[in-house]
């Protein structure tokens, strides 16, 4: 059994749980042990990006040791990776902390070697942490011939996991469209993942037009100008809804704050449309439930755990 | 010694409103937009030479920019032993000054403008038409929003905010005001032909040309110009006197720089491999020449440029004014040019507005222009880190407090209370609480405070019943006792 | 009109290129064609001659007739000329004088400097025989030019990845032709022909080390004037000339 750590962000824990609670199947269906260091919160980039960088990185610090291995663990094992439930964050802890911990130590008038641990011990954070689509895309092993089997290896089982062929009990695949939001795309470089995963998920996902647009969430952007915000949302939902006419079931996205920002938007304008987070897509596949209607019903559900086992 | 730009004209809420509620500006700025940053991918996808230039070009920009007041020496010297004329200028009033000096001593009346902004920075026209002067902007775009009597909407396309239709009402008002025919119809070749016509006349009546500059070459002293239009040679080779206003930020070490700098504005800026009129210019006509200026001036402009020198700030000098970074941001695509209220608009002018002209003069560029969404850092073929420096600015404005104090407090008290995990459940519980009075139809339509701003525009789920970390404790943290 | 549309392609290959230059001859022949088609590419007019002095002069005529008046027989045409003794050999006022056309000579060293400073001397029409002396003043060949319909010059060197060439300005070689009449036609051997434009710079950074000092202008020009101002849509012929032509042969 591999260990991981589960970063689920702050949006994900207080908006959207049942994305968090499908990571975890997802992620233990593929052989991993699951852990949830409670002591975590938030990445600070909200206050980050709005200039507020003292509050920033006492989220950061605060993130660093809820994830840090205690002093109990075995000193020779690695420790685990730390996977991230949305692009931003991964890039915020993997592009910005280490130097926001170390300035902010400086100017709290700490020593540069204390800044310099600090500096450190984001950089070893940094180094574990993977974007979920990335992690899974990285388990993925070339499927057999026939399609629908799993592949066993000796660590965890591929991603091409249980019977993705008919994952939506139909012939041809559904299909979804993907957003890759802006950090995810440009700080991480991922933009293949999400569709890679997705595609192994039995769907065909389908990028929208001008994809590499901002949806207008910008974090602090978002809040401080709704009205330009909003026109850009109405702009990415454009085309989404070109999408939508060329038969596109749900809008899936490895990022919360932009399925957040295109749904309120929607929802605003009295129009609604299933947008779910990739973990909750993927563990909808894994159980063939990859269906309009389970869609459908998985995005409405307000509940934490709709499929509590 | 800190710059000093034009003010803004209206606030930014009052041009954030006209901008969002004009649909034929904003079909207009997408369209140019994407036009022109498809042109640029399609010339580096075609060119296998542009990228190697581009990557040699951002090295010896960095290296001029280490050496700036040594190569302006070497400049000058050159300059002068050709016969032309060097100043330096700290600010809009000393050009000002030194043009209507010169003006006078030449009995200039009519002056013919090529594209410059700096001359825009410095509001120039301005001061010389207050003097009397008459001055004519000659390049296309320049001229249909001198006729708007409107402030450029694009680095590169001043004009891109206006239909042909617009254009058209303006010639046809120009030309009832001067008596003469009006443009049959409004196709670009007529359009064209129109505003052709016109400033051939004021070309050839030019006592005086006043052009920008895209490099000084500090190697001969020389000036280029990178144009497509043909105004640019017409205002630096006709008048008597020519007079180049040129940012110091401009300078180059020598020829072997800019042979790789040379094709980077157009290759980022128009997608073409080299503009239509690329003009070296070294000193006045030398003697036996028939044509050419008599009188060559070169206006050194620092309002504020050496301020950023040594600075973490430094790179966004390097810029070549190519408006890339403008063709790619969404938020440029979105509320056009003229909104920024400067005339350096887009990413770029998010960071250089303020950094020329002090943060007090526009704190709402780089706190509410933009999204951050890294597009401009990608685009920018001089590879300077404007996401890095907008949140740098970012934080000056908190740290210099210059925002709301409801906000700051908002801030501090978020940071406070989720910097650990039982202030981070106690808000957890207190929002699920209060969120009540905002729900409605099972989502939240208001919110208090900052994020007031959110349901100003779009609904939000409410929080969940119960968060993931509950969840977790339920349901997980028995079993595996963590 | 499009240049592509309205110029002929290769003219008449009258000579086997000797053995040992074949290689450089391709070599020269593939850049010459790159040239081409970027110019042509940029809206410009590109005419390939081999057939010697003789041909190119005809083909001036041609070019005069496309690019003055869409191939009409252009019953006038004034035409604004550089003098150099490299354009000698064409003889241009005989051959303009053939088609009634008005030449405008560009003024030449020594007189060049005379009617710069304004006195009654008079400028030269070159340095062939016969040809009338007219005095210009500086005013008036600015009105001349303004008025042309064609200017001819030659370059001093042209890139291939572009479609540019160089024009110089010295006394004799001035800014105005290459500006202000309807159109442009340069003249261009085939060994000014580079393949970059740093290598065009190069040649530039030679005529700088034997001068002492670059010329007061160099203007690279990379076809006809162009604007996207207006809706995105591209004019062409704005400020500048509204054709640009080359002729590359040898003469």
């Amino acid at each position: 059994m591999v260990r991981a750590q589960l970063f689920v962000t702050c949006m994900v824990d207080l908006f959207r749980p049942r994305a968090g609670v499908a990571a975890v199947q997802v992620l233990e269906r593929r052989g991993v042990e699951v852990e949830f260091p409670g002591g975590q919160s938030c990445c600070g980039q909200f206050a980050y990006n709005a200039g507020h960088h003292r509050e920033a990185a006492a989220m950061g610090r605060q993130l660093v040791r809820a994830f840090e291995p205690s002093d109990a663990a075995s000193p020779s094992a690695d420790p685990p990776t730390v996977i991230a439930l949305s692009g931003s964050c991964a890039a915020m802890i993997k592009h910005e902390m280490p130097d926001l911990l170390e300035r902010d130590a400086l100017q709290r008038g700490r020593t540069p070697a204390t800044a310099a641990r600090w500096r450190r011990r984001a950089e070893a954070l940094a180094d574990r942490v993977v974007e979920l689509s990335e992690w899974l895309d990285r388990q993925a092993v070339p499927e057999p011939e026939g399609v629908g089997t799993r592949a066993e290896s000796g660590g965890p089982a591929s991603s091409g996991g249980p019977g993705y062929a008919g994952a939506s009990g139909s012939s041809t695949p559904l299909k979804v469209a993907s957003h890759t939001g802006c950090h995810m795309r440009r700080l991480l470089g991922a933009t293949e993942a999400p569709l890679s995963v997705l595609r192994r998920a039995g769907v065909e996902p389908v990028e929208l037009d001008d994809a590499e647009q901002c949806c207008g969430f910008g974090g602090s952007f978002g809040l401080l100008e709704p009205d330009i915000s909003a026109a850009m949302a109405d702009a990415k939902l454009a085309n989404l809804a070109t999408a939508r006419g060329d038969g596109v079931t749900c809008l899936v996205s490895a990022d919360l704050g932009c399925l957040m920002q295109l749904g309120g938007r929607l929802d605003r304008q009295g129009d609604a449309f299933p947008m779910l987070h990739l973990a909750e897509a993927v563990d909808l596949a894994d159980r063939h439930r990859l269906t309009p209607a389970d869609i459908e019903r998985t995005a409405r559900s307000q509940e934490a755990d709709p499929d509590a086992r | 010694m800190p710059g000093e730009l034009p003010p803004a004209g209206a606030t930014w809420p009052e041009r954030r409103r006209r901008a969002l509620a004009d649909p034929a500006m904003r079909a207009a700025v997408a369209k140019s937009t994407r036009s022109l940053a498809v042109k640029k991918e399609a010339v580096f996808a075609t060119y296998p030479a542009a990228e190697a230039m581009r990557k040699r070009a951002v090295i010896a920009r960095r290296g001029s920019l280490a050496r700036v007041d040594a190569l302006l020496d070497e400049l000058t010297r050159r300059v002068e032993a050709r016969g032309g004329h060097v100043v330096r200028a700290a600010g809009p009033a000393d050009v000002g000054r030194y043009v209507l000096d010169v003006a006078r001593r030449r009995g200039v009346q009519r002056v013919v403008k090529s594209k410059s902004m700096a001359t825009e920075e410095i509001a120039l026209n301005e001061q010389l038409e207050n003097a009397g002067l008459h001055v004519r902007e000659t390049d296309l775009g320049e001229y249909i929003i001198q006729l708007a009597g409107e402030r450029p909407a694009h680095i590169l396309v001043p004009a891109s905010h206006k239909t042909r239709q617009q254009v058209r009402a303006l010639f046809d008002e120009e030309a009832a005001a001067c008596a003469v025919d009006p443009p049959v119809g409004d196709a670009t070749p007529e359009l064209t032909a129109f505003a052709r016509r016109q400033l051939r006349a004021d070309f050839l009546a030019a006592d005086m040309g006043i052009s920008g500059g895209n490099f000084l070459v500090a190697e001969t002293g020389t000036l280029v110009l990178i144009t497509n239009e043909g105004n640019g040679r017409m205002t630096t080779s006709l008048p008597r006197v020519h007079i180049a206003v040129v940012g110091i930020d401009k300078i180059v070490a020598t020829w072997a720089d800019l042979a790789d700098l040379l094709q980077q504005p157009a290759l980022s800026g128009t997608g073409q491999r080299l503009s239509t009129y690329t003009t070296f210019i070294t000193g006045p006509r030398r003697e036996g020449e028939l044509d050419g200026p008599e009188e060559f001036h070169l206006v050194l402009l620092d309002n504020g440029r050496h301020e950023l020198l040594g600075t973490e700030f430094v790179d966004i000098l390097a810029c070549i004014r190519c408006g890339a970074c403008l063709n790619v941001c969404p938020v440029f695509r979105t509320i056009g040019g003229q909104a920024y209220g400067s005339m350096y608009s887009g990413p770029i002018g998010v960071v250089l507005t303020p950094l020329l002209g002090g943060l007090e003069r526009a704190p709402e560029l780089p706190k509410s222009a933009c999204a951050l969404c890294y597009a401009c850092a990608d685009a920018c073929p001089m590879e300077i880190d404007l996401p890095r420096h907008i949140l740098a600015l970012r934080r000056t404005e908190v740290e210099r407090g210059m925002e709301p104090w409801s906000d700051r407090l908002t801030f501090e008290l978020w940071g406070r209370f989720w910097a650990n995990p039982a202030g981070f459940r106690f808000t957890g519980r207190i929002a699920r609480l209060g969120q009540r009075v905002y729900v409605r139809d099972g989502r939240l339509k208001g919110a208090p405070g900052l994020v007031g701003g959110w349901t100003a525009t779009r609904n939000a789920p409410p929080l969940a019943r119960e968060s993931f970390h509950e969840w977790w404790a339920r349901r997980r943290a028995p079993r595996t006792g963590s | 009109m499009v240049g592509a549309a309205a110029c002929p392609e290769d003219r008449v290959v009258t000579r086997k290129p000797s053995a040992g230059s074949l290689a450089e001859a391709s070599g020269r022949d593939a850049l010459v064609a790159e040239f081409v088609e970027s110019w042509r590419g940029l809206e410009g007019d590109a005419w390939i001659v081999r057939g010697g002095r003789d041909e190119v002069r005809r083909t001036i005529v041609e070019a005069a007739r496309i690019m003055v008046e869409d191939g009409g027989p252009a019953t006038s045409c004034r035409v604004l000329a550089w003098s150099t003794a490299d354009l000698a050999s064409l003889d241009l006022p005989g051959l303009l004088a053939q088609q009634g056309w008005e030449h405008v000579p560009w003024p030449t060293g020594a007189r060049a400097g005379e009617a710069a400073a304004g006195t009654n001397g008079a400028a030269a029409a070159g340095d062939v025989p016969g040809a009338e002396e007219v005095t210009r003043t500086q005013a008036e060949l600015v009105t001349l030019a303004a008025a042309s319909d064609l200017g001819i010059t030659t370059c001093a060197w042209a890139v291939a990845e572009t479609g540019t060439i160089a024009l110089y300005a010295t006394p004799a070689t001035g800014r105005l032709p290459s500006l202000l009449p309807t159109a442009h036609l340069a003249l261009v051997r085939p060994s000014q022909v580079v393949r970059t434009v740093p290598d065009g710079l190069r040649l530039l950074a030679e005529y700088m080390a034997r001068e002492g000092d670059p010329p007061s202008a160099v203007n690279l020009v990379s076809g006809p004037s162009r604007s996207a101002d207006i809706e995105g849509d591209l004019a062409v012929g704005v400020h500048g000339p509204r054709r640009a032509g080359v002729i590359i042969g040898e003469w």
